[in-house]
């Protein structure tokens, strides 16, 4: 059997057959690992918590990471809090009294500068989204085709400008389709 | 004596830069050729003279001279030996060496190895990568000179000795990949500052920036992984980044030259965003001098950085010096340099890699923000606010993931613009996957929100590049080709493109493994004596017994934790309430000596570690016992471990997916070497763009 003979039955499946086992094969990955019940213990909380104190003495870990004594003592009491029957932000609540509010990782929206912490990147974000509507239009708009900014110097040359333009179009369009034909043989 | 030789070679190596940096640009100015051959000449000395200081160093931790203060404190005979190769960059001044030697290294070759059409613009190559080496051999020179001599007149026969945190097989890595990484965006920014001011053709400069780009960006990338790694194995319960001002620091200029070696693809297949570039590589420069800022006692703490001194103020000095040069030649020379292509659909590839670079230097000045931004907030006492990983992680995230959704998008979109086909032949049917793969894992039993749409996303973009190399392939396969031959003739012919496919194909497999450890981890803190367990989902974890050994530098006490697969209905009985020792709550429970089911499977066992380490550190480091699969990490750190009362303070996790996060790696380079591989055509497709 020649060559093509052989694998002529890979022609005829679509690009869809083959992703299937693809796509099982990811999912036994994925689906085996998290398959885990969403266990919210208190101990699970507990860690939770664990990753947003800071460890005051510790040049910015959290006392899930630090092992200095006042982070053992600060894991202790959030593991007390919490058997005690308190909820995430009363333990945090508590321990932002004893130790100020810098001791939590995230700032606390409730007042105006952390308030203004969390803001700040939605900020940042629409203002670049506005300066890139701005680049996108202006780039659009500026390398307009030389025709139509020309009328006024060539006059005398109308015709030939005009069939310019055209072959131009005509070349663009062709070109476009090309560009695209390549990359899908490629 | 080795120190004299040293520090000679870092003051020759001094004067020499600068009759390079003077020669060069007199010898423009004047058109003295002689001069500018001479000034070359003298930077190949000079950046060789750096070099040559840093082996000398190298040489003085082999050879244990403890006369040198430098040397003393980070090495010792106790040691293992094979850190002597390493611990030169441990510190202050001798990393500044590292960076100095390995930017004459890399100037050498970037000054030798210049295309024709870059030539004119050689004087001022030198002269930028000149200036750099003057600044870093004068500072440490006048400042921190690692050559320095003790001043007592009795010469230590033994050293302080590594810092225990610091004696770890990442230290082998990590630390020169990432200073490489930093000092090595100076090479592109030479060349192309170099090339506005010498005023050559527009695009000389695009191939050579696209490949130092590219490799800068990869040593970097790979420097912070392995970082991430080194961290995996140390900490509490797998944490591997943790927003720490430094790993920022780095991560900031990784993310503009992201958008750099993207936009400059769009650069030399079209002509467009040259502007951008410039400015992308003035930014990233910048970037990089603010970590080593920041690395040396500048305003923000962190546990990596380096001890307060005053280098950090010297270094913020010249970030601001760096700034105004780069924006000062930008603005004198930008006007020439704009396009004269259009962009004609909002759909199409250029655009898409404009909205990534926007997105790139966005994320850098939210993550700028949050380092900056308690910085200043502090000088007043009245406010106090922290800023750290519960807050990056819940604003990256979902940058994180439009990043992976365009990663899978962008490189679909044609230049130019879109048809109609693109719709039909790869936007649906990836989506269609996706919503099939979320539907599964809805089945499946996987209901939080955040981890579906992340792992949608995920599947959508691997989906995206799956059917492009489907259908290259099948196209070469039509023509006669062997699957495998026509997959690889499809790669090869095309290798920026489908090496820039593996690349994002390692993005969404790291981006699998922070889903994975992020979301479904789970752990538990317990106390055993020899023989008890702890059950956590379903495994065992038996505490054997603890092994001590003692080194000449340390006291190593070893648990032996034996791992088995448990069959939860054995152990109905002692399920009951799940509480630990104290009443608390807990993810698992506790298992008595020898009440333990026959039934289970023996996995494997884990030795995690804590080594206490003698004077003068008097310190304890921790290696945590992990047992690697596939689909999940376990994961044991000791808490505490003691002979005295026989008991163990095991923290115990189970981190899925997480091995993902280092297969990415070795994923990565091949990608970027696939990329950067020169094809033997010289008139390959996507070389020369064939435009009107």
């Amino acid at each position: 059997m020649s060559l093509m003979c052989r694998a002529a039955w890979i022609h005829k499946l679509r690009s869809s057959v083959l992703l299937l086992p693809i796509t099982l094969i990811f999912l036994l990955v994925i689906a085996v690992s998290c398959t885990s019940e969403d266990i919210f213990t208190l101990e699970q909380r507990a860690f939770v918590l664990d990753t947003q104190i800071l460890c005051p003495i510790c040049d910015g870990q959290s006392i899930a990471e630090s092992n200095a004594q006042i982070a053992q003592d600060l894991r202790q009491i959030v593991r007390e809090q919490l058997a005690a029957g308190a909820t995430n932000s009363e333990v945090l609540d508590f321990v932002t009294d004893r130790y100020g509010e810098g001791i939590v990782g995230s700032p606390d929206a409730g007042n105006f500068w952390g308030l203004l912490a969390w803001l700040a990147p939605g900020i940042i974000a629409f203002i670049g989204v506005v300066i890139l509507g701005i680049v996108l239009f202006s780039i659009k708009r500026r390398t307009a085709l030389p025709i139509q900014t020309a009328p006024t110097q060539a006059s005398s040359s109308a015709p030939s400008t005009k069939y310019t333009a055209m072959v131009e179009r005509e070349l663009t369009a062709r070109l476009a389709n090309k560009d695209n034909k390549e990359e899908e043989s490629e | 004596m080795i120190s004299i030789f040293g520090i000679a070679c870092l003051a020759i190596g001094m004067v020499l830069a600068g009759y390079a940096v003077i020669g060069s640009l007199v010898g423009t100015r004047y058109r003295i050729n002689e001069l500018k051959t001479s000034a070359r000449w003298g930077f190949y000395a000079a950046a060789g003279a750096s070099f040559l200081a840093a082996l000398v160093l190298v040489g003085a931790f082999v050879s244990n001279q403890f006369q040198i203060n430098y040397v003393f404190e980070h090495s010792s005979t106790v040691m293992s030996r094979a850190f002597i190769w390493v611990a030169f960059y441990a510190g202050n001044s001798g990393s500044l060496l590292f960076i100095a030697g390995i930017l004459g290294v890399m100037s050498i070759i970037a000054v030798r190895f210049m295309s024709k059409a870059m030539l004119p613009s050689r004087p001022y190559v030198i002269a930028i990568l000149g200036g750099l080496q003057v600044f870093y051999l004068g500072l440490m020179l006048i400042f921190a000179n690692p050559f320095e001599v003790t001043s007592s007149p009795i010469v230590p026969t033994e050293g302080q000795g590594l810092n225990p945190l610091l004696r770890h097989p990442g230290m082998f890595i990590h630390p020169p990949l990432l200073m490489a990484g930093l000092i090595g965006i100076s090479i592109p920014f030479a060349l192309v500052n170099g090339a506005l001011i010498a005023r050559v053709d527009k695009d000389a400069w695009v191939d050579s920036t696209r490949i130092w780009g590219i490799v800068i960006w990869a040593l970097l990338g790979l420097g912070m992984l392995i970082g991430a790694w080194w961290a995996y194995t140390i900490l509490g319960w797998g944490g591997y980044w943790s927003w720490d001002p430094i790993e920022n620091v780095a991560l900031m200029p990784w993310l503009v030259m992201t958008a750099f070696i993207h936009s400059i693809m769009v650069q030399k297949r079209r002509g467009m965003f040259r502007t951008w570039n410039i400015a992308l590589v003035g930014i990233a420069f910048v970037m990089a001098q603010l970590g080593t800022s920041i690395n040396r006692g500048g305003p923000v703490v962190s546990v990596h950085s380096f001890a307060a001194s005053t280098l950090g103020t010297i270094f913020l000095g010249f970030m601001i010096f760096s700034m105004v040069f780069t924006l000062v030649l930008f603005v004198w020379f930008w006007r020439r340099e704009r396009a004269e292509r259009r962009m004609e659909s909002f759909f199409s590839r250029e655009a898409a890699i404009l909205v990534n670079t926007f997105m790139m230097l966005a994320s850098t000045v939210i993550i700028l923000w949050g380092v900056i931004f308690p910085v200043f907030t502090n000088l007043s006492s009245e406010i106090e606010i922290s800023i750290s990983a519960p807050y990056f992680n819940r604003i990256v995230g979902p940058i994180f993931l439009v990043t992976i959704f365009l990663m899978g998008i962008g490189p679909l979109l044609p230049w130019r613009r879109t048809t109609r086909q693109f719709l039909r032949r790869w936007f649906i049917p990836s989506c269609a996957v996706s919503v099939l793969v979320v539907v599964i894992l809805l089945a499946v039993g996987i209901t939080s929100v955040w981890p579906l749409v992340i792992f949608g996303v995920l599947t959508f973009s691997l989906m995206a590049i799956l059917i492009e190399w489907w259908r290259g392939t099948r196209a070469r396969m039509r023509a006669g080709a062997k699957p495998w031959s026509a997959w690889w003739s499809m790669v090869s012919d095309n290798r920026p493109r489908h090496g820039g496919y593996v690349v994002h194909i390692a993005m969404l497999v790291f981006a699998l493994g922070v889903t994975g450890t992020q979301f479904f981890d789970i752990r538990t803190d317990t106390t055993l004596l020899a023989g008890e367990s702890v059950v956590l989902r379903d495994y065992r974890f038996e505490y054997v017994g603890l092994i001590e050994t003692p080194f000449p530098d340390r006291r190593e006490m070893r648990a032996q934790v034996d791992i088995y697969r448990v069959n939860l209905a054995d152990y109905a009985s002692m399920r009951g309430a799940m509480v630990n020792e104290q009443g608390f709550e807990s993810n698992g429970f506790r298992v008595e000596a020898g009440r333990a089911s026959p039934n289970d499977t023996l996995l494997g066992s884990v030795e995690p570690t804590i080594d206490f380490y003698f004077p003068p550190h008097n310190q304890a480091s921790v290696r945590a016992g992990i047992r690697s699969t596939v689909n999940e990490d376990l994961y044991v750190v000791p808490r505490e471990l003691t002979t005295q009362n026989q008991n163990v303070v095991l923290g115990i996790s189970i981190n899925p997916l997480a091995m993902w996060l280092w297969i990415a790696g070795p994923v990565f380079l091949v990608g970027t070497v696939v990329a950067l591989w020169p094809s033997r055509r010289k008139d390959s497709r996507d070389e020369y763009d064939v435009d009107l």
